[in-house]
C-alpha cells in the first residue's frame, strides 16, 4: 500500500477559547486551554456536516492526483456523525464525487483512532489484491450536536468538550503502488464503552422526548443524553496504558530505532496527553507534529491534518512516519509508513 | 516518595504554597483541585512510579485521602 495523497477541508469560521469568558470564570476557561493545548478551531457553521467536508476535501483529492473518478474501487468514510441513521454517508460522497458504480462503498464508526483503523482496513484491501485504488475520508463535525459552540456553551460540563474539539474534513488517496507499510498494531478493550460516550440517540436510547431533556448527573450538572460525556482521568489512564506498548511493538516489528523516525504523529487528543506520552516513552520532541494549538481535536481527521499542515518538506521526500491513533471505544491502532512523496494541497474552507 | 515530596509536589498541582498543605486540608478549598489536577496528579504519580486507581481520585477529600491513596506511608 501506498500513501499517495492528502487533502483537507475546514469551515473557515475560527473559534477562540475567550468566546467563553462571557459565561464562565476567566481561571476556568484558561486552565482547561493551558491543559488541552487548543488556542483555536474551527466551527462548522449550521447546515454543514462532516460528510460535506470531506466531499469537498476528496474533489479537491482526485483532481490534484489526475485520479478518474472510474478508477477508485473503494470508498470509505469515518465519522461518529454521519449525514443519516442509514445509509451510510460514503454513499452519498459517492454519488457527488461521480465515483463508479464498481466500487467498495461503506461506513466505519470510529473517532481518535479512525485515520490509523482506516489505513489498516486499506492495507488489507490492497494487499490482498481486491483493490488497486481507494480513498478514506476521515472527518467530524459535532458543532451544536455532541456539544455546543464556545459562544454558546452554557453548562460546565459541556465547557471542556466545547473547547477541545474542531471540525474538519480529510480524504487520503492509496494505492497499489508500493509497499510502504513497515509495521502495525491495533487493539480494542469494549470494557471502556463509556469512557468517551454519546449515550442517546441510537437504539439503546432511542428517538423521545427525554433525549432534549435535562437531568443533572452526580455533580449536579443538567445534561442531556445527546451530550458528549469524556472522563478524562479515565482516558489519561487508558492512554498511559495502552500507547507506549503499541509503539515498542511497532517499533519491533518495523526493526526502526526511535531516531529512525522523521515524524511522530499522535492523535491530537490533547496537548497534556501528548507531552505526556512524549516523556513518558522518550520520543525525540522535536519529531513529534503538533497541530492541536490551531485546529484542535478533530477526531479522526487530526492525524491526516496534522501530516498535512505540519508535515512540511517530509511530505516531499522519503519519510518515516510513525502514526498513532487512540481513544472512543476504547479502541488503539498504530501504523508505521515509508513514503516517498505524499502529494498534497492547500486545505479549502466552506 | 516521602509524605514530604508529595506535598510538595501536590502544592504544585494545586497552585499553592506547600506550607498551605497538612494532612487534614480539605482540598475543595482549592479552586484549582478539579479535572485538571487529577490528571496531573496521575501523571505526577506515575512518573514516581505509582499507579492509583483514576476514579478514587475525586473522591479524595483532603490531603492525607491522596497520600493514602499513593500508597504513601
Amino acid at each position: 500500500m501506498k500513501l499517495v495523497g492528502i487533502s483537507a477541508c475546514l469551515p473557515k469560521n475560527i473559534a477562540y477559547p475567550s468566546a467563553a469568558y462571557e459565561r464562565f470564570k476567566q481561571f476556568d476557561v484558561d486552565r482547561i486551554v493551558g491543559n488541552t493545548g487548543v488556542l483555536q478551531k474551527r466551527e462548522a457553521e449550521p447546515g454543514v456536516t462532516a460528510t460535506d467536508l470531506c466531499i469537498k476535501a476528496a474533489d479537491r483529492l482526485l483532481d490534484g492526483l489526475g485520479w478518474e473518478r472510474d478508477s477508485v474501487d473503494a470508498l470509505v468514510l469515518c465519522t461518529t456523525l454521519p449525514d443519516y441513521i442509514t445509509p451510510a454517508s460514503a454513499h452519498r460522497a459517492q454519488h457527488e464525487l461521480g465515483i463508479k458504480n464498481g466500487c467498495l462503498v461503506f461506513d466505519i464508526t470510529l473517532a481518535c483512532s479512525g485515520f490509523t483503523h482506516g489505513s489498516l482496513i486499506f492495507q488489507g484491501l490492497i494487499e490482498s489484491g481486491l483493490i488497486k485504488r481507494g480513498i478514506l475520508l476521515c472527518g467530524e463535525m459535532t458543532t451544536d450536536c455532541f456539544r455546543p459552540r464556545i459562544s454558546k456553551c452554557e453548562y460546565r460540563h459541556d465547557l471542556a468538550n466545547s473547547l477541545l474539539f474542531g471540525d474538519a474534513g480529510t480524504a487520503i488517496a492509496f494505492s497499489n503502488e508500493g509497499q510502504q507499510v513497515k509495521a502495525k498494531a491495533f487493539g480494542a478493550d469494549g470494557a471502556g464503552l463509556d469512557t468517551i460516550i454519546v449515550p442517546g440517540g441510537a437504539a439503546r436510547s432511542f428517538w423521545t422526548p427525554a433525549l432534549f431533556e435535562r437531568t443533572e448527573d452526580e455533580e449536579g450538572d443538567p445534561r442531556r443524553p445527546i451530550d458528549l460525556i469524556l472522563k478524562g482521568p479515565q482516558v489519561l489512564t487508558f492512554t498511559m496504558k495502552r500507547v507506549p506498548p503499541m509503539v515498542k511493538a511497532l517499533l519491533e516489528e518495523s526493526g526502526w530505532t526511535p531516531d529512525d523516525i522523521d515524524a511522530y504523529v499522535p492523535h491530537q487528543a490533547n496537548k497534556f496527553m501528548i507531552d505526556f506520552l512524549v516523556r513518558r516513552m522518550k520520543l525525540p520532541k522535536e519529531k513529534v507534529l503538533l497541530s492541536i494549538e490551531e485546529y484542535g481535536n478533530t477526531s479522526s481527521a487530526s492525524i491526516p491534518l496534522t501530516m498535512l499542515t505540519r508535515g512540511g518538506e517530509m511530505l516531499g521526500k522519503p519519510t518515516k512516519w510513525a502514526l498513532m491513533g487512540f481513544g472512543v471505544g476504547l479502541s488503539w491502532s498504530g501504523i508505521f509508513l515509508e513514503t516517498d512523496e505524499i502529494k498534497t494541497f492547500p486545505i479549502l474552507e466552506v | 516518595m516521602t509524605k514530604a515530596e508529595f506535598i510538595k509536589e501536590l502544592a504544585e498541582v494545586l497552585m499553592v504554597s506547600a506550607d498551605e498543605l497538612t494532612p487534614d486540608t480539605e482540598l475543595s478549598k482549592f479552586e484549582a483541585w478539579d479535572s485538571t489536577a487529577v490528571l496531573n496528579l496521575i501523571v505526577l504519580l506515575d512518573e514516581h512510579g505509582l499507579s492509583v486507581d483514576e476514579e478514587k481520585i475525586p473522591d479524595c477529600k483532603t490531603v492525607q485521602d491522596a497520600i493514602t491513596l499513593a500508597g504513601i506511608k
